[in-house]
């Protein structure tokens, strides 16, 4: 097809059903992923995880307010206590401290989200929802960075009498 | 005597650019509704390569902005996923638009969007290891059927109302005289 064909043809045409049908079933079938797998909703979200490069570096619980770090990246690693039960976590990904993600960290709520990053110029990692549920998760793919929950504990579910 | 090729070159390069830019600025607003989604603008330009001065040209703008665009949003990893997701989406919209000419542009563009879209995040998944991103796939399929339809709807427009002795000249395949 030209150009001279796309000026004297509609927007529409019928055999576009065709395509869009498979659209449709692709999109159906991505998310039949969920219904499949469903998220354990018993898990009770305790606090989080950080990964860097496919290793477990940081963990921190919102109800104790304590932190666990690798003995390597203590030096990678600013927190500040703001008060009230909210922290700024600083995490540098690389050796020379140029690459970072802020963590903000609402324990009371029990939510962490990437407030900021030098990752690239979109930051589409500050852009994702808090981290909240116990099947969220917040990743920063040009740091190799992953922020996951820690389910730490199960909760009966509610049964009847 | 002025060779078309040259006019053709000129006009991929102006593409090319207006592509990167489009790219870049789209890079500086949040995403849409989901990370990583955008509305894809810079793609109206590869296709209008496609449809005004050839396939090949289509390939080269789409290289060149995947590339420099990387380059300069600072985020040179992503040419792993996103060229190869561009290469094979674009080869099949131009299947489509060549082999059969029941389609739209519009259906066309939706369907260059989706795979797209889920290529990139499957190889993204496969290189990066970060399989936990295959959870934001089925969303990201939506946006892209929102922005296929988008970005088909401005090259619809486009090639409707450009003039159509500009058109005719550039997809000239004779040389043209000076007088």
């Amino acid at each position: 097809m030209n150009f001279e064909q796309i000026k004297t043809s509609k927007p529409f045409k019928i055999f576009d059903l065709f395509l869009y049908c498979f659209v449709l079933i692709l999109v159906i079938v991505l998310f039949s992923v969920f219904v499949f797998f469903p998220a354990n909703a018993n898990l009770v979200n305790a606090g989080f995880k950080v990964i860097l490069h496919d290793k477990q570096i940081f963990t921190f619980n919102y109800d104790t307010h304590t932190c666990s770090l690798l003995p390597d990246y203590t030096d990678f690693i600013n927190i500040e206590d703001l008060g009230e039960g909210f922290y700024n976590i600083k995490i540098f990904t690389d050796q020379n401290k140029t690459q970072y993600n802020l963590l903000t960290v609402n324990s009371k709520n029990k939510t962490v989200r990437i407030a900021d990053a030098n990752c690239s110029i979109s930051k589409d990692c500050a852009h994702m929802k808090e981290m909240k549920e116990s099947n969220d998760l917040l990743i920063c793919a040009p740091h190799k960075l992953k922020v996951l929950p820690l389910n730490i504990g199960y909760k009966p579910p509610v049964t009847g009498e | 005597m002025r060779n078309i090729r040259l006019v053709k070159l000129t006009f991929a390069g102006i593409l090319a650019t207006i592509s990167i830019l489009s790219f870049l600025l789209e890079s500086l607003f949040p995403p849409l509704f989901i990370p990583g989604s955008r509305m894809g603008i810079s793609n109206v330009f590869i296709l209008l390569a496609v449809l005004v001065i050839g396939n090949v040209y289509g390939f080269a703008v789409l290289t060149v902005k995947i590339i420099v665009g990387s380059l300069f949003s600072g985020n040179i990893s992503s040419i792993m996923y996103s060229l190869p997701a561009g290469l094979i989406a674009l080869t099949i919209q131009i299947m489509l638009l060549n082999f059969s000419k029941r389609f739209s542009i519009i259906a066309v563009s939706v369907i260059g969007s989706v795979i797209n879209t889920v290529i990139q995040n499957t190889v993204f998944c496969l290189v990066t290891g970060m399989t936990e991103f295959y959870v934001y796939l089925p969303y990201l399929s939506l946006t892209g059927i929102l922005a296929g339809v988008i970005v088909g709807f401005a090259v619809y427009l486009i090639v409707k109302y450009l003039p159509t002795t500009l058109l005719q000249k550039l997809n000239s395949q004779d040389k043209i005289s000076e007088d």
